[in-house]
């Protein structure tokens, strides 16, 4: 058995930390890029173009104030004409704050919405992206390796978006219409 | 020559062939057991039809290859295991396609999928047959309307015996089981 | 000369020696229990050099369906994603839902998910102990043990629920039945029951020399490194940091109960067994504590309409699965069906790493770090 100390976390746990702090502390420490604040039923939401992504978490990573340290989910929302979003949720384990950074986007279609991917600075990003590129259309430039994760590696389809069909279900299997005499 | 010629000779004597004594006849034999002879002589031998006795082992030991895709194949497991024994039936579960009789699809296939449960049917010697356990595998289940998922494993493979459930109680399961049981004593006089 | 041959053979050097490596799929159906998983390893010898997982063979299309659905229909579908742990998952999506549209629970509506959900726990865990010491070695026994106390549970929670493993008895705004009259016996009963049986399996497994030689010192992995590669749940747990969001992020009843947080060493395979069992004592714990602390009352929101329509709201509700963090991303525009659900699984977010813990080790040792990950691909595939 290794001799190594028990690592402890060093924020009191289970104190939420309140949204309007967070806010004055993004805003006093990354004061250079532009973004837009706002609030949903759990966390604190940021807005930023998808240029100053990748500086804007870099500082969310490297500066010690806000040290966040965990990616924990990218998800794709396709809001039809009105364009598509990409949403990050952040965490920090060092202070116990939670963020979450919205990427507004193109709408879906040719060519694909591009955004610079993230997994040079967090390596759980490599799947998520994948699995965002996959499943709307979106090219991360940068990843190492985007190919298909769920579909196969040849089919090119975006099911998630809001224009992608749903199959017909079948009522009579193998006969599309009743026998005579009977309708369904 | 008068008629007193009639020449004296005497008449051609009818055959009679000589059967000899009669024979005895049978009679009815009286066994106190009604045992046939071979039982007294070789007891333990049971003598029935050849189609019969090929059922018979056939429905009394299948194994299944155990196919479990997702949720059904944990109770297609709880099934297997001590508290509704399958194993009291003669059904072992087995994972190599080449040594097993029955394949149990249970869980939703989807298309990625399907070349694979091709490719294991294909694999398993016959006589195979297969039970379609849960809703996916019946029809695609609650799954069916996406469309990655294929609607039904009898897309790709003939089913023998559908398992309704979502998913089937191993009670249900134990059911199909014996059904597929019935269906092998069922079709044993046909040929192949 | 010596006699024997071994010693007799000169053995050509590294450099003389032609060699290939060679490729083995494990492939989508096989016989270790974890689901239509693939993995393409490169072998030198035994020497895994690389590795490649193929996943997608279960994609069944959960939020593309959840956002066709009503807010009730779509739950039929989260709760088969952790099909070890079914009601667990119906607790996850159901917050999500209340903190979209601001629906509050009563508080014994409260202790019930949270006995549902820390049964369901159990179920996840004796189920990773019994496929767990299948692939380590004992061929059956472990997952027979098991299957007797899932056997149970299963039992109770269908005189409970109606149902063995996916009851939807959870409902947006609480539970749907109240408990039955003699469930506080059967629970204690259970739970002793599951308390013997967690006993057994400690005394098989833990001090095992067969199981400790195989497991210890294998694919060690640091607190930093887990939190980059976004290891959740027992996996982080066995670095040893103490995370555990039921403690950091709290929920539900969980400020009122008392419990432990179990961490590893250093982060290996045996920790990762071992972090998973003491999490099993706990649940224990928390159950029991809930059987004592709870209030009478309504179990289920009076005051909601017959069909649920949400105006608008987003929401990412994080909640301690049964593998880890399992992540609800809501976002709802109008309308009786949810505009985007997300799933953000504990079991993907583990696999992800599994590439980097596999190489370097033999092919054995790749099936049980595989096993030890505890994934269950009704979450993987979404």
């Amino acid at each position: 058995m290794s001799k190594k100390a028990r690592v402890t976390m060093p924020y009191p746990i289970g104190k939420q930390v309140p949204h309007s702090d967070l806010r004055g502390l993004v805003e006093r420490v990354l004061k250079e890029v532009p973004v837009e604040f706002s609030e949903n039923s759990t966390d604190l939401d940021v807005t930023v173009q998808a240029d100053d992504l990748l500086r804007f978490v870099t500082g969310l990573r490297d500066r010690k104030e806000l040290a966040f340290d965990f990616l924990r989910n990218i998800s794709g929302v396709d809001f039809g004409e009105e364009g598509m979003a990409l949403k990050y949720n952040f965490y920090s384990f060092k202070y116990g704050h939670a963020l979450q950074v919205t990427v507004p986007l193109r709408a879906a279609g040719e060519p694909h919405p591009v955004v610079p991917s993230l997994d040079s600075l967090y390596p759980s990003a490599n799947w998520h992206e994948r699995e965002a590129h996959e499943m709307f259309g979106i090219d991360f430039e940068g990843h190492p390796n985007l190919k298909n994760l769920f579909l196969e590696d040849d089919l090119h389809i975006h099911p998630l978006l809001k224009s992608h069909p749903l199959q017909a279900a079948e009522i009579l299997q193998g006969i599309e219409s009743g026998p005579p005499g009977f309708t369904f | 020559m008068t008629t007193e010629n009639a020449v004296a000779t005497p008449a051609i004597q009818p055959y009679k062939p000589d059967f000899g004594a009669e024979p005895e006849r049978l009679q009815p034999v009286d066994f106190p057991d009604a045992k046939a002879a071979y039982r007294i002589v070789l007891p333990g031998v049971i003598q029935t039809g050849a189609d019969t006795v090929l059922a018979v082992s056939r429905k009394s030991s299948l194994w299944p290859m155990t196919f479990g895709l997702a949720c059904c194949a944990i109770e297609m497991m709880g099934a297997f295991m001590s508290n509704h024994d399958l194993d009291r039936f003669g059904i072992v579960p087995w994972a190599s396609p080449r040594q097993s009789d029955v394949m149990i699809v249970s869980g939703t296939v989807t298309k990625k999928m399907a070349p694979a449960v091709k490719l294991l049917y294909e694999q398993m010697p016959s006589p195979k047959y297969v039970i379609s356990m849960g809703a996916c595998a019946t029809n695609g289940g609650p799954y069916t309307e996406y469309d990655r998922v294929l609607q039904g494993v009898d897309k790709v493979i003939p089913v023998d015996v559908y398992v309704p459930g979502c998913p089937p109680r191993p009670e249900s399961l134990l059911d199909g089981m014996l059904a597929l049981q019935r269906k092998i004593m069922e079709e044993k006089k046909m040929v192949g | 000369m010596s006699i024997w041959p071994e010693e007799r053979v000169i053995a050509p050097g590294e450099a003389e020696f032609d060699t290939v490596d060679m490729t083995v799929n494990i492939g989508p159906a096989h016989p270790a229990t974890h689901g239509v998983f693939r993995m393409v390893l490169t072998v030198d010898g035994e020497l895994v050099v690389g590795c490649e997982p193929y996943i997608g063979y279960l994609h069944r299309g959960l939020e593309k369906l959840s956002e066709n659905n009503d807010y009730r229909q779509a739950m039929g579908y989260w709760d088969r994603t952790d099909y070890l742990a079914g009601m667990a998952c119906e607790v996850a999506y159901c917050m999500a839902v209340e903190k979209l549209g601001g629906i509050e629970v009563p508080e014994r509506a409260e202790y019930i998910r949270v006995i549902m959900a820390e049964l369901s726990r159990l179920n996840s865990h004796f189920m990773f102990l019994g496929a767990f010491g299948q692939d380590v070695g004992s061929f059956g026994t472990t997952f027979t043990w098991a299957w007797r106390e899932r056997e149970r549970i299963y039992d109770l929670m269908e005189e409970v629920a109606g149902d063995r493993m996916f009851p939807t008895y959870i409902r947006p705004g609480g539970v749907s039945m109240d408990l039955p009259e003699n469930f506080e016996a059967r629970c204690r009963w259970v739970l002793e029951s599951a308390r013997k049986g967690i006993d057994d399996f400690d005394k098989l497994l833990t001090g095992n020399e067969i199981f400790v030689e195989r497991c210890r010192d294998l694919s060690p992995i640091t607190p930093e490194r887990a939190i980059a590669l976004g290891l959740t749940g027992p996996m982080i747990r066995a670095t040893g940091l103490p995370w555990d969001l039921r403690r950091a992020e709290p929920y539900s009843v969980y400020p009122e109960l008392d419990f432990d947080i179990p961490v590893g060493l250093q982060g290996d395979v045996f920790d990762r067994y071992w972090v998973r069992l003491a999490e099993m004592y706990q649940s224990v714990r928390i159950i029991e504590q809930c059987l004592d602390k709870m209030p009478q009352g309504l179990v289920l929101n009076p005051d909601l309409p017959k069909t649920l329509r949400i105006e608008s709201g987003e929401c990412y509700v994080r909640y301690e699965g049964t593998k880890g963090e399992y992540g609800v991303y809501g976002l709802a525009r109008g309308g009786n069906k949810p505009y985007r659900m997300k799933l953000r699984s504990p079991s993907f977010c583990n696999l992800s790493g599994l590439q980097e813990m596999v190489v370097g080790t033999y092919l054995a040792d790749a099936i049980i770090i595989l096993g030890s990950l505890d994934i269950v691909l009704g979450e993987v595939d979404k």
